[in-house]
């Protein structure tokens, strides 16, 4: 076996350098976009739980409420038998004004006494606080991590800008941590401050986040927590910090789960273009085959040996994928958490870190896709008789004889992934996975006698739209079926990718314009925090009464929004004044109508439902949701199940009245202001704006302003799925060059004889510019209805099984559109090499060539 | 009886009639309870207000300086006191309240920040913290009342040529709860006033600060140290107080001692 590595598989390879490199970049960038993906999907996930470990430090237990824990807790928790100690906690994300340091985690502590519960890491030779009675005196007072301060160019003493609610507000560095334990969280990038300063600075009132716990020794977390629960009511939440950091995981699993179809994607166009390099490398070495046949070899050894060589490239290319993954997934993780920062409010440390499992699944699967993608060509070489082997040209015009049972077999399959899809046998990721691996290989049994049927039916056009290029191009795709058939599969899946995520991406956003156009029909947000999810400051609710009385306001709504669990999850739970709400907006309901919620919500303290909570719970019309408020556990009986898109883990709205009833917290997230008919909604949000001013943080946006502010937030969730659509159209700009090239190098002989019959160098190269444009072409045409299917996919089931929405079906005719002008451009683009090289063939050495 | 064995007899004798000689100033020393009772009466004032100079120096030598008013009302156990920083600007206004706590030995203490706008009760978990960075720790600013400790005289040393009672302090751990194992006292024998205390934290064998009290000077009939110094043996950094414009019994206003004078802006 080494014999023949060294003689034909060596000798192999540097004679067509460059198409061996083709082969192993195809593996390359499989394992890249999975290690990348991997490794950053991760990191995100790693560092939420282990911010929130470090954070907590050596508490054992973490109490908090909805809306925020009063501060007389604090008081009644120290004199509870079993606590060595307790500490109120505030935790925001801020940005400093020179946004390339990265966001950065606020901490608001107790100085006076959390040593007890977190090591702040003050030792050494020039490390401390600078003056302890300083930083809690002056509000301005902040700690760096010293990593931070390096990067930012802070010494104590001197000031960093940082952007918070009320605007820019400078801090002064009053100490700065040791890189160890507690400094470590959030990466490094973390500022704490007096709890009671971050009170203010956050408008928590007279609230903290949460409290953090240490029992006494001899007491066991479950007794800790049973005490807890059990003197605290179910009004508050004791948990573990462990237990805090799997529910932040799983709020941004919906988030991470995309990336799993990414990464399968990358894998599966990873091993086509793997498949399609040692595909053609069969039919370019037959001869040699031949011979090795006829000097005795037999049909395993031959297999054998090209698998060896595909053993050698998936080693190769995972480990050089492995590594390009951990430089591309810095920039990927920097992205994930800006996007789950802006859609869930929380984010976790900002370093990737390669770890064995990753490299040990990024080398598998280089191996596994090389060797699944060569066992076909493999097979194929061993069965190549001498004879065969020796008669020119008759292995490249032979074609699938089959072609009836694989299209038979290639429909069942698809048919079977769109019943599975359309069933509820599987669930989740399974789902996702199955589907997509039926339909695949669905796809690919089909793609091969389809396109070549294709490009029978385009052979006539391409000769009388382009008399010299065309019948070149035609000849050449033509005359070798599965080379082209291996890129347009290629092709054809990458766009197929492209056009449903596409498309499910256009749906979403088109679904939650519409809504919006229907729910947010006022003219002024008033906000005091630009982060949705995790509002950095709330109002008091005497503010609306100051709003409605300036000139020109009509009405003011108080909308709050508090996030407890429910059953394992964390939903919405919004409050409104509903009947000046339901004067204006117009629901879309699953289940009940617009009367029976205007009764249910304002005279019978009901509860409207969103559709995916509906799904999500099992509960609908009648039915009671049993929520936590700080007086026990109240039941609200369901009046509507309505469209909604406000959570991606189902929601539940209440009256104003009946929230501040049973929560006894009037604080605000946003007024939503109607103006007068008439009256300039610009003079109005000025009047609001000198009216805070000074007082209160104050975004006022208009209502275009405020969608479109939201529109952003759609935007971050599928920012990293936009990468990867990016990413589809790369591999499909590979997937043409590889081809194009292993075309031209075929066909050295037939454009020198060209060439010697009087063929222009234009000509040539202008076939070669052609047959990137028809394999582009014809990939396109066939991934439209399989890019349709894979939209519906996405946007029906998937987005139902992960969100609870499900999107109408909209045809992705923007991605279309730009895609009939992407693909010319990247054909044109991916044709350059090889069609200068076909231009600049030498006759001479062209006929001697073989 | 040879010569050796009356040698022996000799210093057996000796022995006998030495041994009660060695003993007698221990049999006869007055009791620890008894002497700080007397110490304690005989320095026993109504109330006392300084201003005092509050110097900290880290291990590097790093010195920082601030100025305070301070008032007491009561002694020992009873006492009430009130801190007001005055110096530097940045810290003008915050007041350190210290009130005797209904059932328990141990004080109620508030620290107000006028930047805040609002006072902060000290945890008794914080206790051990360092009090506004200084090298005293909250504990350390509560009064020292023995009949909180189980007391015992430990011998005599003399300190600064000062010939002084050694007692050992143990803390009693009944309504309370202390960070210190024990205290060492040392209470000059002339005006029985404490001049030294060596702070042994629990769990350790050797002291982990010591308090020296200087300058002992009699003020309106008392006498008074105007320089307090506690030095941290293990961090080797040391905080100075000294005492000036001091008084003694002046009436204080009753609502001198109270949460609501705490916050109030520029309430002494």
């Amino acid at each position: 076996m080494r014999f023949l590595l060294r003689h034909l598989s060596l000798s192999y390879a540097r004679r067509h350098l460059a198409k061996t490199i083709l082969t192993l970049l195809g593996v390359v960038v499989g394992v890249t976009t999975f290690s990348s993906i991997k490794t950053a999907q991760d990191a995100l996930v790693v560092g939420i739980g282990s911010t929130v470990d470090r954070v907590a430090g050596k508490a054992q237990l973490q109490v908090t409420m909805e809306g925020g824990v009063p501060e007389a807790l604090q008081e009644r928790l120290r004199n509870m038998p079993g606590i060595r100690a307790t500490s109120p906690v505030i935790e925001q994300i801020v940005v400093p004004e020179k946004g390339e340091l990265g966001s950065l985690m606020v901490i608001g502590v107790d100085l006076l006494g959390d040593r007890e519960m977190r090591d702040y890491g003050f030792e050494g030779d020039d490390a401390d606080l600078d003056d302890p009675l300083l930083f809690l005196a002056q509000p301005d007072s902040a700690l760096f991590t010293r990593e931070f301060a390096k990067r930012a160019g802070l010494t104590t003493g001197t000031s960093l800008a940082v952007k918070v609610p009320s605007g820019v507000r400078k801090v002064t560095a009053r100490g700065l941590m040791s890189p160890k334990g507690f400094a470590q969280a959030f990466g490094g990038n973390l500022m704490v401050v007096d709890v009671y300063a971050a009170q203010e600075l956050f408008g928590r009132g007279r609230r903290f986040d949460r409290i953090d716990v240490r029992l006494q020794d001899g007491v066991t977390v479950a007794q800790g927590t049973e005490m807890l629960q059990k003197a605290l009511g179910p009004a508050y939440r004791v948990e573990t910090p462990a237990r805090r950091g799997e529910q932040m995981e799983r709020l941004v699993a919906n988030f991470t789960a995309g990336f799993n179809v990414s990464s399968a994607f990358a894998l599966s166009i990873g091993i086509f273009l793997i498949f399609n390099a040692f595909n053609v490398s069969v039919n370019r070495r037959r001869r040699d085959i031949g011979t090795l046949r006829a000097l005795g070899a037999t049909p395993r050894q031959v297999q054998v040996l090209f698998l060896a060589e595909a053993l050698i490239i998936g080693l190769l290319g995972g480990a050089l994928g492995c590594l390009a993954g951990t430089a591309f997934s810095q920039a990927l993780l920097v992205s994930m958490g800006q996007s789950t920062e802006m859609v869930y409010g929380i984010s976790g440390s900002g370093i990737v870190h390669l770890t064995p499992a990753i490299v040990l699944q990024s080398m598998l699967l280089g191996l596994v896709a090389s060797l699944v993608g060569a066992w076909g060509p493999a097979l194929s070489a061993s069965r190549i008789s001498p004879t065969e082997a020796f008669a020119k040209g008759s292995f490249q015009a032979r074609v699938q004889r089959r072609v009836a049972p694989r299209i038979a077999a290639g429909a069942a399959l698809v048919a079977g992934a769109v019943a599975l899809a359309l069933s509820n046998v599987v669930r989740g990721n399974g789902l996702v996975l199955s589907v997509l691996l039926l339909g695949g290989i669905g796809l690919v049994l089909l793609i091969g006698p389809l396109s070549r049927a294709v490009l029978v039916a385009l052979g006539p056009l391409l000769t009388r739209l382009f008399p010299s290029a065309g019948p070149l191009s035609s000849d050449s795709l033509l005359g070798n079926p599965r080379r082209s058939a291996g890129t347009i599969m290629a092709m054809a899946l990458s766009l197929t990718f492209v056009l449903g995520l596409g498309g499910y991406m256009g749906s979403t956003r088109l679904t939650i314009v519409r809504w919006m156009d229907d729910i947010l029909t006022c003219d002024l947000f008033v906000r005091a925090s630009a982060n949705f999810s995790r509002p950095d400051f709330l109002y008091p609710g005497a503010v609306k009464g100051e709003i409605l009385a300036l000139p020109g306001v009509r009405t003011v709504e108080s909308y709050r929004a508090i996030r407890p669990q429910f059953h394992g999850r964390q939903i919405l739970v919004g409050s409104v004044e509903m009947d000046t709400l339901m004067q204006r907006v117009r629901y879309d309901f699953a289940q009940g109508n617009r009367d029976a919620m205007r009764e249910g919500l304002l005279n019978k303290e009901m509860c409207a439902v969103t559709e995916n909570f509906h799904d999500r719970f099992g509960l609908s019309v009648g039915d009671k949701v049993p929520l936590n408020t700080p007086g026990g556990m109240v039941e609200f009986p369901i009046a509507a199940v309505i469209r909604d898109y406000s959570s991606d883990q189902g929601a539940v709205f209440l009256d104003r009245k009946v929230f501040l009833r049973h929560w006894q917290d009037d604080r605000v997230d946003i007024y939503d202001v109607s103006v007068t008919p008439g009256t300039d909604p610009g003079k109005v949000r000025d009047a609001i704006r000198a009216k805070l001013s000074g007082r209160y943080p104050a975004l006022i946006s208009t209502q275009r302003e405020f969608k479109d502010e939201i529109g952003k937030a759609i935007d971050a969730f599928y920012a990293v799925m936009r990468i990867t659509v990016l990413l589809a159209l790369g591999v499909a700009f590979l997937g043409i060059v590889t081809s194009l090239l292993i075309s031209v190098a075929e066909r050295t002989r037939e454009i020198g004889i060209l060439k010697a019959l009087g063929a222009l160098p234009g000509q040539i190269a202008r076939s070669v510019v052609l047959e990137a444009l028809v394999l582009a072409m014809v990939g396109l045409m066939l991934a439209l209805p399989a890019g349709n299917l894979f939209a519906a996919f996405m946007e029906g089931p998937v987005a139902k099984a992960f969100t609870g929405w499900a999107m109408p079906h909209h045809y992705p005719w923007e991605v279309l559109g730009q895609l009939l002008v992407a693909l010319p451009l990247v054909s044109f683009l991916a044709a350059g090499i090889p069609a200068r090289q076909a231009a600049g063939v030498k006759v001479t050495e062209a006929i001697e060539y073989e | 009886m040879t010569r050796k064995g009356f040698k022996s007899l000799l210093l057996l004798l000796a022995a006998a009639l030495l041994l009660p000689l060695c003993t007698a100033p221990a049999l006869a020393a007055p009791d620890a309870r008894a002497l700080l009772k007397e110490s304690e009466s005989r320095h026993r004032t109504k109330t006392q207000q300084y201003s005092g100079d509050l110097t900290v120096v880290n291990k590097e030598g790093k010195v920082r300086k601030k100025g305070w008013n301070s008032y007491r009302q009561g002694y020992a156990g009873d006492s009430k006191n009130l801190i007001r920083f005055t110096d530097p600007p940045e810290v003008k206004g915050v007041g350190f309240l210290s009130l005797p706590r209904p059932g328990s030995d141990n004080p109620d203490q508030w620290l107000y920040l006028p930047s805040m706008k609002r006072e902060r009760r000290i945890a008794p978990q914080d206790r051990d913290a360092s009090f506004v960075g200084t090298d005293f720790n909250y504990e350390d600013m509560e009064e020292f009342d023995h009949e909180k400790y189980k007391v015992a005289l430990q011998g005599e040393e003399t300190l600064d040529g000062q010939p002084c009672w050694v007692i050992s302090a143990i803390p009693l751990e009944k309504g309370s709860k202390s960070i210190y194992q024990k205290l060492i006292l040392y209470l000059r024998k002339d005006i029985l006033y404490l001049v030294r205390e060596d702070l042994i934290r629990k769990g350790d064998k050797e002291p982990a600060k010591r308090l020296v009290l200087s300058d002992i000077k009699n003020v309106e009939g008392h006498y008074v140290a105007a320089r307090m110094e506690m030095t941290d043996l293990k961090k080797g950094s040391h905080t100075t107080v000294t005492l000036k414009q001091i008084s003694f019994n002046r009436p204080q206003p009753a609502s001198r001692f109270t949460l609501q004078n705490l916050t109030r802006e520029g309430g002494d």
